[in-house]
């Protein structure tokens, strides 16, 4: 993403050096996030992370698109940290720590605080505030403005990251705080999924704009990371691991072929824009293939293996509808992604195009995606065998 | 908390605070350099990467953890 931000820099005339030190500090707060133990560390781990993202999502101050989007984050994204906050506040009220191992312990010893409505209020508002950060639907409404309008490196930093990031911090909850929660929150999961991948999908079909269709792919992609949590963590916790890991090569690779392909001043984001770039930059065009072959979930890709891992736990815990409904799913997001490989190999350029030109730090992005996205897919193992490390040391 | 607590939970936090060093120093040296030279804080903030990555991300920090805990019994 950093090697990406090289080009982008110096394409867009972004040079500062608070750039990169938002993009350090942010991932700053995405470790914090991943690596809390308490409800007070994960906050800040998020708002280090949020605080950050609002400022580089306006960095292209001129582009009034990037402002835009960078006030209805921070406006949006406040408004969800008041309610993880609130919610944190109410399930200190209703058990006296914030500790989430200690959280845990007293959820298993004292039954009476499940029943305690402040302490369902609070782990209600604690759902939203995750929701937002993993842009679940119906918290979903700002990721396809904030993903148009921010800069290309920083919506592929916030498609990955910031999910990536909010997943970790998500996860660490279920597995310490609420291990022992008698009540069926898999059953409010489960309709956040199904709601998440469709809508995603669904809206996806209708985009024209080629950043608002990864955005709603990257809502769609939530609701699949959901499927692989509400499987368990014997076997569920590591698949969406896998799938973040896969999904942050493939999507990376994608927004950075989008990123080379914008000229100051030419965002190049309309589909139309991609009509016939096959003859003009083909190497990029295959790249682009390769990974919206991954997001679609096609073998020999990680986007493949890491759909199966997901969708095998689901079935192994049970949970055969839900990996129905993913797999359906998975054959719609396909005709969107088909799309724009139609305009890339079968249409003729209706516009004269200006488009950018790769330089070193862009290929170099590329090649280091297409490698993640071809090894895990060939030889998923090792990612898988990480996935499981990372979930120990979470 | 003795020295080895605070050894482990400064062991805990290094990669925020090696990443933190970086981003100040890249928003130095963006504010200092001028043109082209501020391409610079680019590579800064690729180094804090490799730095936290490879040096102390548990998969790579077997010499940090020989470092700090060296003390062990």
């Amino acid at each position: 993403m950093v090697l990406l931000s090289l080009d982008f820099a110096k394409k867009e005339e972004v040079g500062f050096g608070e750039y990169y030190a938002l993009i350090l500090i942010a991932t700053c707060g995405m470790i914090l996030m991943a690596s809390s133990s308490n409800f007070v560390t994960l906050f800040l781990g998020l708002e280090i992370m949020s605080l950050s993202i609002y400022a580089l999502t306006g960095i292209t101050r001129e582009d009034p698109r990037s402002v835009e989007a960078a006030f209805k984050y921070f406006l949006l994204g406040a408004f969800a940290s008041a309610f993880f906050l609130y919610g944190v506040a109410l399930l200190y009220v209703s058990s006296g720590t914030l500790d989430l191992i200690a959280f845990g312990q007293l959820l298993k010893s004292k039954a009476q605080v499940l029943k305690d409505p402040t302490f369902l209020v609070g782990l209600g508002l604690l759902l939203v505030g995750f929701g937002f950060k993993l842009a679940l639907v119906p918290f979903h409404m700002w990721t396809p403005d904030v993903y148009e309008g921010a800069p290309t490196p920083i919506t592929a930093f916030m498609a990955t990251g910031v999910k990536a990031a909010a997943f970790a911090g998500f996860l660490r909850v279920l597995l310490f705080a609420l291990t022992s929660l008698p009540m069926k929150w898999e059953e409010v999961l489960w309709v956040l999924s199904v709601a998440t991948m469709s809508l995603g999908n669904l809206i996806a079909l209708r985009q024209d704009d080629i950043k608002r269709m990864l955005a709603y792919s990257s809502i769609a992609h939530a609701g699949y990371i959901l499927i692989g949590i509400i499987s368990g963590p014997a076997r569920g916790y590591s698949a969406a691991l896998f799938y973040l890991y896969a999904y942050a090569f493939m999507n990376i690779g994608a927004f950075s072929v989008v990123a080379i392909l914008s000229k100051k001043g030419h965002p190049n984001t309309v589909l139309e824009a991609y009509s016939g770039i096959a003859s003009r930059h083909p190497l990029l065009a295959l790249s682009m293939t390769i990974f919206l072959f991954s997001l679609a979930g096609v073998p020999p890709t990680a986007g493949f293996m890491a759909k199966f891992y997901v969708f095998s736990a689901a079935v192994k815990e049970g949970y055969i509808w839900l990996a129905v409904l993913g797999v359906l799913n998975s054959a719609v997001a396909a005709y969107y992604y088909l799309r724009v490989m139609v305009y890339m190999y079968f249409r003729e350029p209706k516009l004269e195009i200006q488009t950018g030109s790769a330089s070193f730090a862009g290929v170099l992005t590329i090649i280091f995606s297409l490698w993640g996205v071809l090894q895990f897919g060939i030889l998923p193992s090792s990612l898988l065998a990480l996935a499981q490390t990372s979930l120990r040391l979470l | 908390m003795g020295a080895m607590d605070f050894k482990k939970e400064l062991f805990g936090i290094l990669p925020e605070i090696v990443l933190f060093c970086f981003a100040m120093v890249s928003l130095l040296l963006g504010a200092f350099l001028k043109g082209n030279l501020r391409r610079i804080t680019g590579y800064i903030a690729l180094l804090g990467y490799v730095v936290a990555f490879f040096v102390i991300f548990p998969s790579g920090s077997e010499a940090f953890k020989a470092f700090l805990w060296d003390d062990l019994p």
